[in-house]
């Protein structure tokens, strides 16, 4: 069919139509041939329009295929879409990526020659090449580095490898070899103190390393007083790696500096260099160590038990102490005035402070009183003048079993055996025991108590009877509170009693002061117990004391009967029969049983056991309680309405009982009286 | 209290020394009165000036005289090579 002509009208409506959608390409058609039936100024520039918006489609496309290309890293392609795409629309955007990604061809390119050129060894060229652009990834800036190692370039490769985490052997590697070839030795073992190798080039050359740094040690401590620098880093080599021919360097430079820190109150700092402390202790370094502790203990009290330690040690020391002066009275004048320095310290201490305060005082003055001894015990022998220390120093520096056997070689020293174990007790391994129980820490000293068999056989008799001392100490305390089981704690008491009699006589002074049935009850039983095994007169007569003590506060709160209390006075009447307290209240005690059994007679009409009691006791207020009782019948007798036969058979027995015991008591008279008044016969 | 320190004086000084030194520390005014009347009278009587030069100097060369500080040999710089053992790790 032929197609029907159109007009112009409708091709503009058509051209409007594709406009208006969007369709441009389909508009400019239909707009061109509209124009060219009759030429429009208005439909020539829609045709304009729509050459322009193709135009954007077109650039549209490009970039898209553009980014697609980048996507699979074809940046070639990619510039060429994005160029010609920019040659269309002209944005600024398009123009910069264009740029990106020639600077990123660009880079590909002299990665891959920088690569070329470390392989064929050309190192300054290729780190040049590595270092090319300005986006450098991390690895790149590695290699950058690790080529400028390989061109001998070490400083620009030690400031190109600062920014980087090192994390792999080689940069680790690179690194500490440019910085020893800067003369940077410290820094150099310190990067390749990270590395795990074996490789024996690799250590041999890490020990020469260390020679270097020994040698630029010396050469700084020849020419410059930075004690402290050269002592750091020898301090690091010598910690990792030995000796390296610089530990007697290191040492000298850790006294200059010490000597530096000094002058400048800096005690704290020398602390930290003389910790931890040495094995062994001579007589120069003693009063370093000496000298320190104290000017911390002038500023806190946080170090007072290194004071204790090291003064009494150093100032009794022969060697130190030889040099206060050249007269020997002068010098233990000097002495007594350091001690006194020492001790006005911990007293301004436990004066304000805390309990720690309080306990170091306590030490101290326990370890003033051992040392002296022990320099007493020396005397001017040269050999044994070593010796002289405190406990806690002994400990430290392995001299407690040099001392243990200077004590037991010298027993005749010693005023009496307790003077003699307590001095070696504290030395011994049960020592730190005695001294919590100084500070009244008994649970502590218990747990402190070394268990059989894990110390010397040579120690043996004092660790005894720290043990022995403990453990009384233990039961005398929750003998005192009034608490806990005290009788397991005086299983060795007796022990310790046949050493020295003095425990014995502490452990009956607090029973005769206790006047608490409880507390009375647990001294009973532990001097019981200890009475069966060593019945001597002072427990013996404690035991008779504290029993009869006891009884009558039971007996007073009516928690025992008088029979109970009799039998119990007679039991501690036995065991003493000079107990005073005890006979004194036997009498007492007999009244009221008596009384007791003659009210409970009379209360169930037992008339003739009463009788008899009455009759046979030598108590005259047993009678008077009888006769009271007589004497409240008779007239209670007056106010019954009894029949003759009945009243007379009461008032003749009334007057049977009244005469079995006492025949001359004048009731009998007044019940005569009564008879005859109501006409009755009772004789 | 460091008397030396108050006094301004070493350990040598002499009991004239000492005098003129508190003088002058009176004269001075950076101490209290009785801070350098005390330090004086420390320093000066013979058992508490002793005591004081004890504590308050340190003597280190006695422990640094018994050290050992003689250079043992030592290698050059130069001798110093790259070691590629550690390129193969990367």
């Amino acid at each position: 069919m032929k197609k029907k002509p159109q007009n112009s009208d409708s091709i503009l409506a058509k051209a409007e139509k594709f406009f208006n959608r969007g369709n441009y390409p389909l508009a400019k058609r239909e707009f061109e041939k509209a124009n060219r039936i009759a030429v429009q100024d208005d439909i020539t520039e829609k045709i304009k329009i729509c050459v322009r918006e193709i135009e954007q489609l077109k650039a549209k496309d490009l970039v898209k295929k553009a980014r697609k290309y980048a996507k699979k890293s074809k940046l070639r392609e990619a510039l060429r879409c994005f160029e010609q795409a920019y040659g269309i629309s002209g944005v600024d955007w398009i123009r910069e990526r264009i740029g990106q990604l020639k600077g990123e061809l660009s880079g590909r390119d002299s990665l891959e020659a920088a690569r070329q050129a470390e392989a064929s060894g050309e190192y300054e060229k290729a780190a040049g090449l590595y270092g090319y652009g300005t986006q450098k990834g991390k690895d790149t800036r590695f290699k950058m580095a690790h080529c400028l190692v390989r061109a001998g370039r070490y400083d620009d490769a030690v400031s190109a490898f600062k920014d980087l985490t090192l994390s792999d052997h080689l940069a680790m590697y690179d690194y500490g070899f440019a910085l020893a070839k800067v003369g940077k030795y410290h820094q150099c073992l310190d990067s390749w103190g990270s590395i795990e190798s074996d490789d024996s080039a690799f250590l041999k050359q890490r020990a020469s390393v260390r020679s270097l740094l020994a040698a630029d040690l010396y050469d700084r401590f020849e020419h410059s007083e930075d004690f402290a620098g050269i002592y750091k880093e020898g301090l690091s080599i010598v910690d990792s790696a030995g000796d390296c021919g610089i530990g007697d360097l290191v040492e000298y430079c850790k006294y200059a500096w010490i000597d530096q820190l000094w002058k400048e109150e800096q005690y704290e700092t020398i602390r930290g260099l003389l910790l931890p402390f040495p094995s062994e202790m001579e007589a120069n370094l003693l009063t370093l160590y000496a000298k320190t502790f104290f000017k911390l203990a002038e500023i806190s009290g946080e170090h007072l038990s290194d004071l204790i330690m090291f003064w009494l040690t150093t100032v009794y020391n022969p060697e130190i102490s030889g040099k206060f002066s050249a007269r020997p009275e002068e010098r233990d004048n000097v002495r007594r005035a350091l001690i006194l320095k020492a001790e006005d310290l911990l007293k301004k201490y436990a004066d304000v402070g805390d309990k720690s305060s309080k306990t170091a005082l306590a030490c101290w003055n326990v370890e003033k009183k051992l040392v002296e001894d022990l320099h007493a015990l020396a005397g001017d022998r040269e050999v044994l003048s070593c010796l002289v220390c405190s406990p806690q120093f002994a400990v430290r520096f392995g001299k407690s079993r040099q001392i243990i056997q200077l004590i037991r070689d010298n027993r005749s020293f010693f005023t009496d055996l307790e003077h003699y174990l307590l001095t070696g007790g504290y030395y011994s391994s049960a020592g730190p025991s005695l001294f919590y129980l100084e500070n009244r820490q008994y649970d502590k000293a218990l747990a402190g108590l070394p268990m059989s068999g894990s110390y010397d056989a040579g120690e043996s008799e004092f660790v005894d009877y720290c043990v022995e001392r403990v453990r009384f100490a233990c039961g005398l305390h929750c003998l005192e509170e009034g608490e806990g089981l005290p009788g397991q704690y005086f299983e060795t008491a007796v022990n310790l009693f046949n050493k020295t009699s003095k425990y014995e006589q502490e452990l009956i002074d607090k029973a005769i002061d206790s006047h608490e049935p409880d507390k009375l009850r647990l001294y009973e039983d532990v001097l019981s117990e200890l009475h069966s095994r060593r019945p001597t007169k002072g427990i013996n007569d404690a035991l008779s004391l504290v029993m009869s003590r006891r009884a009558i506060m039971m007996y007073n709160m009516r928690q025992m009967n008088p029979k109970v209390l009799n039998t119990t006075i007679r039991k501690a009447l036995k065991l003493n029969p000079e107990n005073e307290f005890a006979r004194g209240l036997l009498g007492h005690v007999k009244i009221n049983v008596e009384i007791e059994e003659l009210n409970h007679a009379l209360d169930r009409h037992k008339m003739g056991k009463a009788c008899r009691i009455a009759a046979t006791s030598e108590n005259e207020e047993v009678r008077d309680v009888f006769f009271e009782f007589m004497e409240r019948s008779l007239k209670e007798l007056d106010g019954y309405d009894m029949d003759s036969p009945e009243k007379a058979f009461f008032l003749r027995e009334l007057y049977k009982w009244c005469a079995d015991v006492d025949e001359s008591h004048p009731i009998l008279d007044q019940i005569y009286n009564a008879s005859q008044i109501a006409g009755l016969k009772v004789r | 209290m460091n008397p030396y320190k108050i006094l301004n004086i070493n350990k040598h000084s002499t009991k004239r020394d000492i005098i003129q030194a508190a003088a002058l520390a009176m004269r001075e005014r950076k101490y209290d009165v009785r801070e350098v009347a005390a330090a004086q009278k420390e320093l000066i009587d013979p058992i508490s000036g002793a005591a004081h030069e004890f504590l308050q100097f340190i003597d280190l060369k006695p422990l640094q005289d018994q050290l050992d500080l003689t250079r043992s040999e030592t290698q050059t710089l130069s001798s110093l090579e790259y070691l590629s053992c550690f390129e193969k790790d990367s």
